[in-house]
């Protein structure tokens, strides 16, 4: 009886981390693209497309093995038995949201096929994930996080801080999935109507567009370091900015990269305020996760709009932009500095 | 020096710290010693510009506290750490010394002999989510120390380190305060404290119960801490069973 409690005991114990790590997966009801999800929606053709980035993405950390989470030094420690280990084994398989999911699935028989290759898919992303934490344990300089530059400067410091920031978080992997899609469909040589390059460059900054609305949450507890330094609050915003900007740019140069970089800058004049004046912690590998009412519609809606026509409209409207971002730069960085004292 | 009148602290009703005044001369040691929550790190967020008090003043080197330029003139390791886990140890050193303004070839030198002293060489490399406590905490300091400030403020320094690197960091101390700097530490390792420190002051419920120059203690540290600030409880665990000279 009590062999069997410890069994219990510990699937208990799993299946609330596992609950809990689940629920984080929520964070993407606080994304503009989620948003642009439920208006496409509207039109379940056009959706599926999109649904399917959103489905892939998410497959990373919903393929997550529930017994990762006990450690494997405590795991060491606790007097169980072989066979108690393999029951847990066992029952922790039942706390995966992909088995549910492939069990379904399969047991539709019309779908099995579909269920068998998502369970295949998360064992194999498993196993990949695997491999990659090994092989960084052994050789750190792997990692190709290391690898990326810092242009000189404290504010190159802190670009590369937030590049890497930017890049442990789920938004960018979903704006490059759209990129990499659309470049494919041209590359296949199928008709492309002329706006839907400017149209996938918006989808795509909007994409990434929560990022401007959390940009001290996804430093964790260095964000206090920025008090400690001596940096005035504008260097702090424009080096997070010209992050957002370069890797924006990047993913967009493909598509339209004018357009993109006009969507970008509104999307930071609004989303400083929410940056700096409620600082919201964020998780790593995770979607960044900001507010829908009424920041994420604003953003959505104007980025949309400047976005749309400022190659039509010309050099005054991107003018016009870049001022209201550059304000907005200044206005909040003397906001941070005034409000430098820790809450607690 | 660091002089701090009369300072009071409310988050609402509670009063976390309460009307502390103390001072610590230019170029010496002063621990700031009491139990988990007597309001050791309020006191330190609020020597070094983190947070404003309720009340009372504090000047560091002649700057007042809630002065911009205060951050130039002080080092810190702060409770937290404050550390990104996206830079790696080496990185943390760049970004201070740039943020100070120091020449790349200054902030090269310093950095690698900061990682040499604190014997941090093998993990310059490594990204802070991937370090120990004890290389975060190295990290930290590296950090308090890379722009030569003149105070330095440390949130339990010797806590989770290895005994040698405590060491070598009690000597960088001493050696440090006899340039002239001002340090003013909290820890709870009474032996380590009573090695290092020139004065002594104990907080406890947010109150100053004790201030004194170490030279001048009138019994051990670690009796005059049970005495001044809280003594040890010692209610026995039943259930581990008898001790052994009762079970035999």
């Amino acid at each position: 009886m009590a062999r069997t409690g410890s069994i219990t005991g510990i699937l208990k114990a799993l299946r609330q981390a596992s609950w809990r790590d689940f629920r984080s997966l929520g964070s993407v009801g606080g994304q503009n693209f989620f948003l642009f999800l439920l208006l496409v929606a509207l039109q379940p053709e056009s959706a599926q497309f999109f649904f399917l980035i959103l489905a892939l993405i998410l497959l990373f950390p919903l393929s997550a093995d529930p017994m990762q989470k006990i450690p494997a030094d405590r795991r060491a420690t606790w007097p169980l038995r072989k066979w108690e280990w393999g029951a847990i084994r066992l029952g922790s398989l039942a706390l995966s949201p992909i088995s549910w999911a492939a069990a379904l699935l399969i047991g539709s028989r019309t779908n099995w096929s579909a269920g068998v290759l998502l369970l295949g898919s998360a064992i194999v992303l498993q196993l990949l994930r695997l491999l990659v934490k090994s092989s960084l344990k052994r050789l750190p300089e792997a990692n190709w996080f290391y690898w990326i530059p810092a242009p000189p400067g404290v504010i190159g410091s802190l670009m590369r801080l937030q590049w890497r920031e930017m890049l442990r978080t789920l938004d960018p992997y979903v704006a490059l999935l759209l990129v990499i899609c659309t470049e494919l469909f041209r590359l296949s040589g199928k008709p492309l109507e002329s706006a839907a390059l400017r149209i996938m460059s918006l989808v795509v900054a909007l994409a990434i567009s929560t990022q401007t609305q959390v940009l001290f949450g996804i430093d964790g507890s260095g964000a206090e370091r920025y008090r400690q330094l001596p940096i005035r609050g504008w260097q702090i915003l424009l080096a997070k900015d010209l992050a957002f900007l370069v890797l924006l740019g990047l993913l967009v140069l493909p598509l339209d990269l004018v357009s993109g970089l006009t969507a970008g800058v509104v999307a930071l004049a609004i989303g400083h305020h929410r940056s700096v004046m409620n600082v919201t912690p964020q998780a790593q590998w995770r979607f960044t996760s900001g507010v829908i009412f009424p920041d994420g519609v604003i953003q959505s809606v104007l980025l949309f709009a400047a976005g749309n026509v400022v190659r039509e409209q010309g050099l005054w409207l991107a003018a016009l932009c870049v001022f209201a971002w550059l304000a907005s730069l200044l206005f909040y960085g003397w906001q941070w500095d005034r409000n430098r004292f820790a809450r607690s | 020096m660091i002089s701090c009148k009369d300072i009071t602290k409310n988050f609402g009703e509670f009063h976390a710290v309460s009307h502390a005044s103390f001072l610590v001369p230019r170029g010496s040691i002063c621990a700031l010693l009491g139990p988990n929550g007597a309001g050791k790190s309020t006191v330190v967020k609020i020597l070094t510009g983190l947070l404003r008090a309720t009340s009372g003043s504090v000047e560091i080197c002649g700057t007042r506290s809630d002065d911009p330029a205060l951050k130039r003139i002080i080092g810190i390791l702060p409770e937290s750490l404050a550390l990104f886990d996206a830079l790696t140890v080496a990185e943390h050193l760049d970004l201070t010394g740039a943020a100070y303004k120091l020449e790349p070839a200054v902030i090269r030198e310093r950095t690698d002999q900061l990682l040499r002293v604190l014997r941090l060489e093998h993990g310059r490399s490594t990204f802070i989510h991937q370090c120990s406590y004890g290389m975060r905490k190295k990290t930290a300091l590296a950090m308090a120390l890379l722009p030569n400030p003149r105070a330095l403020f440390l949130d339990e320094p010797f806590e989770g380190i290895d005994p040698v690197t405590a060491e070598t960091i009690r000597m960088q101390l001493r050696s440090i305060a006899r340039r002239g700097i001002t340090v003013l530490l909290t820890s709870h390792i009474l032996s380590l404290v009573d090695r290092v420190a020139d004065k002594v002051v104990m907080i406890n419920r947010g109150r100053i119960v004790f201030d004194a120059n170490t030279n001048e203690l009138p019994d051990t540290l670690e009796n005059l801490y049970f005495e001044m600030v809280e003594r040890a409880e010692g209610e026995e665990l039943a259930w581990l069973g008898p001790e052994a000279s009762q079970a035999s």
